[in-house]
């Protein structure tokens, strides 16, 4: 049954498909009985079957016409409009084409910025009933929102009986080692009743169940499993060392399941928060401190129980646990929030979230309408070159609900090569846009895949968009037939349509150039950046992060031991000059690691904001940096004011000019630890490229050690030998310490770059998309101002006007647009307020020779939009023109 | 067959009504009736043919009905209703009156 078949039979039934079966009989039989005839006056079969066909006019079409009288006609115009549209979408390949790339831009746009909210915002986490479950989170003076400690939330298990299920996570990087290489990864600990309170299955072997808590076991993440385990089918039942201590794995967790909360890491491996009926789960490990408040807490309420009823519950509770725990939680509150959805109500409420997305998507939308504008006005144009056809086919009988369905046709089968156009278009942006992030420790979970949400989604935008655009030229068709007078055809948009026209082409001009501007801008401010003196040597370093805590053993003694090992066996390699360790590396693009505080030294000069380094005495002759004054600390200094160093900046903002050396401050508050200056460094770049330089201040991290830190080694130029040698240094001394970011130190900084480069791409990008849609509306706008004006144009050939006469014409109308455009743009740019503007690297964006360029380039393409429509005026014949009226 | 003669709107009903006056008759037959009939000067389009039998129908002037064709297959036949025959006499005239006409002008003209 051929399609044509299937499609009646869907739409009609039974009846239509007798119908349709009996018309073929019948055809059959006329065919066979002519065939037979010819044979019996002498052809030979082959022969007469074929004459018989010709004769018969082609089967198909035959049963068209004869379709007639009958219901089937409806659909199967349907068939042949789409054949119908297709071939005349291909007879004017130049519009095709323009409205394909428009459409494309404007739903690929709306795809991509749908996907990437959509993870984020739209979601709902991928787990039972997600409506009825909440996290819990304390309110505890004034600070809004803390993690709870897990006294805190065995009292919240206990006592709110609201909730059918409480449980516990705290997350972490761990060191997982398999097969001797150790890997730092994102954990979580979790209650044992974390995944059965979730209500979800295992992808493989099974997952926590509150009888389990008791043994060493592990869950992994499907990502994990796969990356780690190359998918390994006997997955379960393997052990894995985490932080040291023999884990077996028991399953893994489903493909889409990538924790509960929102723009963290995305874990890896999920393991038990009890051991043994012990909290915390042995000394192997490094759980999270049971009294500190580091817990995340998930409630899942009980049926028909409503949230204000939790609520009342939970604030009982919580007076109770003050009574009880008065020295830890004085006025201790609790703070019910829907995690229907990942949450991180740290970094905004979620409602704040969903309508950034919201709006981010309208705005994107907005994008779309832009290039439904534009392909409006180019089937306008069509439309307009169309009328005679339409004109003749109206008075042949064509039916006027048949053509306008025809039409309408037409605009659906552009939507939909638009949308086809848009769809490889958003899947390279999205990959891009994961791309654009900083390279982190731990991956964030982004959805950078087009899933079916997106596709439905595109589906309805495309859907919606070919009514957008194909509304105009039907209105102009219903006006056309409603009067048969050709001349009123031609002047329906008028002249209050066109200027709505010529106004979305100005606004187009304009906000391509502004984009321009700032993509411009953007690349100069990042060749300024990289001229940037960042105050340390970044070549021929290397440089790695390491935690021995995450190794078998690390009490304080067993740390100092191994940097100590660890430097030695660094300083053998051949090449190496010197090595050094710091809490932080500047400007390597985590600026988190970087911790600031107030500054206190005494009363005239308090609270000035410090970054904080804790590095050896060997960092400023590592890192290439100059002591201005004094001298850096030495490793062993015992007096009871801790020796400190300072940079330039930060003793300008404290003692104004007066010499810094040998004064006393205090970190964070006036009782805290007192530190003597003994030296000031020169300033330099810090957080973030292009900083004035922010005060800095350098401890000792040989008097306040700490176990995870970066090793700076600098060597004589031979950074790929210390590249090869410097993991097989940190593993012979224990193979159960990962080596995290392992990079030359211009790599590292190179991070720091990729803030203004990734600005300067997106920059870029979007000028030429704001620049093709601009484009394509000039062009759109010209193709129907030299198709309204065919017959004006003849009669000018006819008088005598030559072609260059047309030419200027048409491009006077285009440039008088584009240049009107430009100086828009130019306008917004200058009177943005200079408050507003930001000075990049010294680059101002008002730079006149990068306006110069960016409205330069936007003629050089006005210039080619309006090449078409000028060569087709040009070849209008003054008859013909003539004639079409 | 080099005589062919272009027919003029409305004429294929009057022809169809006609061949099948005397009898029931499938399509394929009342197309070779009316090149018989013609002595080949008149060949139906069959393109216009089955149309202008679905029309008749729809109007009541002929009915449908399977059966089985002198070769023992199964086909549709068409029979002419009184409707139809009403119809056929009132063309009929209409078309006699036109002809001579015609005739007059050809030859007076």
């Amino acid at each position: 049954m051929s399609l044509t078949h299937w499609w009646h039979a869907r739409a009609l039934g039974q009846n239509a498909v007798r119908l349709e079966r009996e018309m073929e009989e019948e055809m059959r039989f006329h065919m066979d009985m002519e065939a037979a005839y010819l044979v019996a006056r002498g052809e030979a079969p082959a022969v007469a079957r074929r004459r018989a066909r010709i004769a018969f006019g082609g089967d198909e079409r035959f049963k068209e016409d004869a379709r007639e009288g009958r219901a089937l006609r409806w659909l199967s115009d349907f068939r042949s409009d789409m054949v119908f549209a297709l071939r005349s979408l291909r007879r004017s390949p130049a519009f095709t084409t323009v409205a394909v790339v428009a459409l494309g831009i404007g739903i690929g746009a709306n795809a991509t910025v749908f996907a990437l909210v959509d993870s984020v915002a739209f979601k709902q986490l991928p787990i039972k009933e997600p409506e009825k479950v909440l996290a819990v989170y304390a309110t505890h003076g004034d600070v809004p929102l803390q993690h709870v400690s897990y006294p805190v939330f065995e009292e919240i298990r206990a006592q709110v009986s609201s909730f059918r299920d409480v449980a516990a996570f705290a997350e972490q990087s761990v060191s997982v080692t398999t097969n001797r290489v150790s890997n730092a990864v994102w954990g979580v600990y979790s209650s044992d009743n974390y995944f059965t309170l979730l209500g979800i299955n295992a992808a493989r072997g099974q997952l926590f169940r509150p009888a389990d808590g008791r043994k060493r076991v592990a869950v992994i993440s499907y990502a994990f499993w796969k990356r780690q385990f190359e998918g390994n089918p006997e997955i379960v039942g393997r052990s894995v060392t985490v932080d040291g201590a023999a884990f077996t794995v028991i399953g893994v967790a489903p493909k889409e399941f990538r924790g509960t909360r929102l723009l963290t890491y995305e874990p890896s491996i999920w393991l038990p928060l009890e051991i043994d009926g012990q909290v915390p789960p042995g000394v192997q490990s490094r759980p999270p401190a049971v009294r500190r408040a580091s817990f995340n807490v998930l409630a899942r309420l009980g049926d028909n129980v409503p949230i204000a009823q939790a609520q009342t519950e939970a604030n009982e509770a919580a007076r109770r646990i003050s009574q009880t725990h008065p020295e830890l939680l004085d006025d201790l509150r609790f703070t019910l929030l829907s995690n229907s959805a990942p949450i991180n109500p740290w970094l905004t409420s979620r409602s704040r979230i969903e309508l950034f997305g919201k709006l981010l998507v309208a705005g994107f939308c907005l994008v779309l309408l832009v290039a439904c504008a534009d392909v409006a006005n180019l089937l306008l144009a069509r439309m307009t070159v169309r009328r005679h056809e339409i004109s003749i086919r109206l008075a042949t009988g064509a039916s006027g609900s048949r053509l306008f369905r025809q039409l309408l046709t037409e605009s659906l089968v552009l939507a939909s090569l638009g949308a086809l156009a848009a769809l490889p278009l958003a899947y390279i942006a999205l990959k891009a846009s994961v791309r654009l992030l900083p390279p982190l420790d731990f991956a964030l979970p982004l959805q950078s895949s087009l899933d079916g949400r997106v596709l439905l989604f595109t589906l309805g935008v495309s859907a919606l968009s070919a009514v957008a655009f194909g509304i105009a030229p039907l209105f102009q068709f219903w006006s056309g037939r409603l009067n048969p007078d050709e001349h009123s055809t031609a002047r329906i948009s008028g002249t209050s349509g066109a200027r709505v026209r010529a106004a979305l082409v100005v606004g187009q001009v304009a906000v391509s150039v502004v984009a321009l501007v700032a993509a411009a801008f953007l690349s100069r401010g990042l060749s300024a950046a990289r001229t940037i003196d960042l105050g340390f040597d970044v070549r021929n370093a290397i440089v790695f992060t390491v935690d021995p805590s995450l190794g078998a053993e690390h009490d304080a003694a067993r740390i100092q031991e191994f940097y100590r090992l660890l430097e030695t066996r660094l300083r053998a390699i051949d090449g190496v000059l010197s090595v050094t360790k710091t809490t932080s590396v500047p400007l390597d693009g985590d600026s988190r690691s970087i911790r600031t505080f107030s500054i206190d030294a005494g009363a005239r000069a308090s609270g000035v904001p410090a970054d904080l380094f804790m590095v050896d005495e060997n960092y400023f002759d590592t890192m290439g940096m100059s002591i201005v004054r004094g001298s850096s600390f030495s490793g062993s200094d015992t007096s009871d004011l801790e020796p400190v160093v300072v940079n330039g900046t930060l003793a300008r903002r404290l003692w104004n000019g007066a010499s810094p050396l040998g004064r006393v401050m205090t970190v964070g508050t006036r009782r805290g630890k007192r530190l003597k200056v003994v030296g000031v460094a020169a300033s330099g770049m810090s957080r973030r490229l292009g900083d004035d330089p922010t005060p800095v201040l350098w401890r000792s991290v040989t008097s306040n050690p700490t176990s995870r830190l970066a090793v700076i080694v600098r060597t004589n130029g031979d950074t790929v030998r210390a590249l090869a040698l410097a993991a097989g240094a940190v593993r012979s001394i224990d193979p159960n310490i990962p080596v995290i970011g392992l990079r030359t130190l211009g790599q590292r900084v190179e991070l720091a770059y990729s803030a203004v480069e990734n600005g300067a791409v997106a920059g870029m990008l979007f000028g030429i998309l704001a620049a093709i849609l601009a484009a394509a509306g000039l062009f759109g706008t010209l193709a129907y101002n030299v198709a309204q004006r065919t017959r004006e144009i003849g009669i000018r050939r006819a008088l005598g006007a030559d072609g260059l006469d047309i030419v200027r014409l048409i491009a006077g109308t285009g440039m008088r647009l584009t240049l009107f455009g430009i100086a828009v743009g130019l306008a917004v740019i200058l009177f943005i307020p200079r408050t507003m503007t930001v000075l990049l690297y010294g680059v101002s964006p008002r730079d006149p020779f990068l306006i110069a360029m960016a409205a330069g380039g936007f003629l050089l393409i006005a210039a080619v939009a309006t090449l078409g429509p000028a060569l087709k005026a040009l070849r209008i014949e003054p008859v013909e023109a003539l004639r079409t009226d | 067959m080099d005589h062919r003669i272009d027919m003029l709107q409305g004429t294929l009903d009057l022809l169809i009504l006609r061949v099948v006056r005397t009898g029931a008759l499938h399509g394929w037959g009342i197309s070779k009736r009316i090149s018989d009939l013609s002595r080949d000067a008149l060949q139906v389009n069959q393109g216009s043919l089955y149309p202008a039998l679905y029309r008749l129908e729809k109007k009541g002037f002929i009915e449908a009905s399977w059966g089985i064709s002198d070769e023992g297959r199964r086909a549709k036949f068409y029979e002419i209703t009184s409707s139809g025959r009403k119809q056929l006499l009132a063309v009929e005239n209409e078309w006699r009156r036109f002809s001579i006409a015609m005739e007059l002008i050809l030859t007076s003209a």
